[in-house]
């Protein structure tokens, strides 16, 4: 968790009650009371003002479609800061309220809505959502990227090009364009996904009241399409770039202390990765420390976050931990039920990363010819990811195709030649052994 | 209606939650021997946990629930007593500060932290303890006793 404030986002979400640079909120010492009921514990933050002054309004006006938008956009920004999952469940009940209440001009409330719903890996209702909006508004440009994002979480490639070349002349629109970037990057377009989040920060770093926040996302996402291919050191620059921004953000944290763990620098990752947990508990910071403690030798250090990890995603209904599958995969563990709940996600989730963990999964169970299949489609969008290249290069190799194996294995060290701090090694030593054809 | 790029992050594709039962205990030595304890923990969370057990939920209630569920324990076998120092609402985060004296410092105390445990199966509870320059993580799941700070 972190008490990481929003405060510039939603403050103008929520029609500028707060305004300004989002701020670490340093709680401080408060004198002993001995004062009874809840009521005691009233949230002072301004974000809290800010919820608590539209819940007001919306228990006043059972109508108020508008107060419930932007009350449902307050709870969605909270919960990413906190990871709450009741701010979350409470974002979502408002924006369907408000949808209900107003179907018609209230174009926010769809994207809200949907939003709240990815947030929590509930896809296929998102689509569901953004699609009726569009089809209220089909000149809404936005409303386009985003469904067109969300195809592109589903694996509806085709609707994604056909809804991302309909805003490509619109693509430095930010709330465009981040969508329009992430498409490109799944289609092996990484440089120029990396240059497009850099024209978008550079448009909004000149701009008026912008949140730090939003400055710090781009410096994140352009950081870790820079770390994936190959370019630790304008990865290092630009996550730097944002901690001068925020400090304590547990994402830049978190993606530094991998981007150490990948260069096998252990000392950095360890002291990074705790930094990032002193503000939020994150599966992939988890991993990332297991990673670090196994490296250096400290087996009970890996034992214990491992467990945590263990403990903490078993209670995860629904969408498995990716990450998580694929740590378990490396480490023989739960193969069968990581087979299980991969084919399962794709049969309503069929993106590349789907395809990638089945066919690895499958690949770890045995079951080569299948696992071909798999990865042929996990590579089919030419992604700039050396991980999924090594995994499909793998899987060609236990289905024995060697000619496939040496291309994916190649691609994987262009791609990213420290791409993991041993698999990259391991894909050196495979192309060594394999014979020319 | 809001606007497109105030959406920005909200919608942004890095975004996904993966939300987790879980508190942050921060243990510092802010003198020689005296030990400040901040607690944060999902406000929601922490009254349930605290309505299990008592009439009311004020300050009394909260310590009280806090010293079931914490304990510093000094190498030679004594548990610091925790005093209460305040507690503060910011948003869902309940931020509990307590206090404790250890004569020796945080070196050789074995902690246990199993606040929430008693409500989810899938409770991480980290502590992260500040002595002598370093930062040391001790994770507590559902069913761990004590673990000794190095």
């Amino acid at each position: 968790m972190r008490a990481q404030a929003l405060t510039g986002l939603i403050g103008m979400m929520a029609g500028g009650l707060s305004v300004g640079v989002a701020v670490k909120v340093v709680p401080p010492l408060e004198p002993p009371n001995r004062r009874t009921a809840e009521s005691l514990y009233e949230p002072p933050s301004r974000r809290g003002d800010d919820i608590a002054f539209y819940e007001a309004r919306a228990s006043r006006d059972p109508y108020g479609a508008r107060d419930r938008a932007v009350l449902a956009s307050l709870y969605l920004a909270r919960a990413r800061g906190s990871g709450s999952d009741h701010d979350l469940a409470r974002a979502e009940e408002l924006a369907r309220e408000s949808d209900r209440l107003r179907s018609r001009r209230n174009a926010g409330t769809a994207e809200v809505l949907a939003a709240t719903l990815m947030a929590q890996h509930k896809f296929a209702e998102a689509y569901e959502v953004m699609g009726k909006a569009l089809a209220r508004d089909s000149s809404d440009l936005v409303h386009r990227a985003t469904l067109g994002e969300i195809a592109l979480e589903l694996g509806n490639y085709h609707e994604a090009d056909r809804l991302f070349g309909s805003v490509a002349l619109s693509r430095f629109e930010p709330a465009i364009g981040i969508r329009y970037a992430r498409w490109l990057e799944v289609n092996g377009r990484s440089a120029e996904a990396r240059a497009l989040f850099e024209t978008l920060r550079a448009r909004l770093a000149g701009g008026f009241r912008i949140p730090a926040e939003q400055l710090a996302w781009l410096d994140l996402r352009i950081g870790e399409l820079a770390a994936r291919n190959g370019q630790p050191a304008l990865a290092k620059s630009a996550f730097r770039r944002g901690l001068a921004l925020l400090p304590d953000d547990a994402r830049l944290l978190g993606a530094l202390a991998r981007l150490s763990a990948d260069r096998g620098a252990w000392a950095d990752a360890i002291q990074l990765g705790e930094r990032a947990l002193a503000q939020v508990l994150d599966p992939a910071t988890l991993i990332t420390l297991w990673e670090a403690h196994a490296a250096t030798g400290n087996r009970d250090k890996a034992k214990e976050y491992e467990r945590a990890l263990e403990v903490a995603l078993s209670g995860r209904p629904g969408a498995m931990h990716r990450a998580w599958a694929l740590f378990l995969l490396d480490r023989g563990l739960k193969v069968n039920k990581v087979v299980t709940d991969a084919l399962q996600e794709l049969s309503v989730r069929r993106d590349v990363y789907g395809y990638d963990l089945a066919a690895w999964a499958l690949l770890r169970a045995g079951r080569f010819v299948e696992a071909g299949r798999y990865a042929d489609s996990a590579v089919s969008r030419g992604t700039c990811d050396a991980g999924l290249n090594y995994r499909a290069g793998r899987v060609a190799l236990g289905a024995g195709d060697s000619t496939v194996a040496r291309a994916r294995l190649r691609r994987a060290l262009e791609i990213n030649p420290r791409f993991h701090p041993s698999l990259a090694d391991t894909a050196r030593r495979i192309l060594e052994q394999l014979p020319e054809p | 209606m809001i606007s497109p790029l105030l959406l920005f992050l909200a919608l942004s594709p890095a975004g996904r939650l993966h939300p987790l039962h879980t508190t942050h205990t921060e243990l510092e030595e802010e003198a020689p021997g005296v030990i400040r304890i901040q607690v944060r923990a999902f406000t929601d969370d922490l009254f349930a946990a605290v309505r299990a057990r008592e009439p009311v939920i004020n300050d009394s209630g909260v310590a009280r629930y806090l010293r079931g569920a914490m304990e510093l324990r000094r190498p030679d076998g004594g548990i610091a007593g925790l005093t209460w120092v305040g507690i503060r609402r910011d948003g869902d985060v309940c931020l509990i500060t307590l206090g404790a004296q250890l004569p020796g410092g945080l070196a050789g105390v074995a902690v246990r932290q199993t606040i929430h445990t008693e409500l989810f199966s899938d409770q991480v509870n980290v502590v992260q303890a500040r002595y002598a320059g370093r930062r040391v993580s001790l994770l507590f799941v559902p069913g761990d006793r004590s673990r000794t700070l190095p």
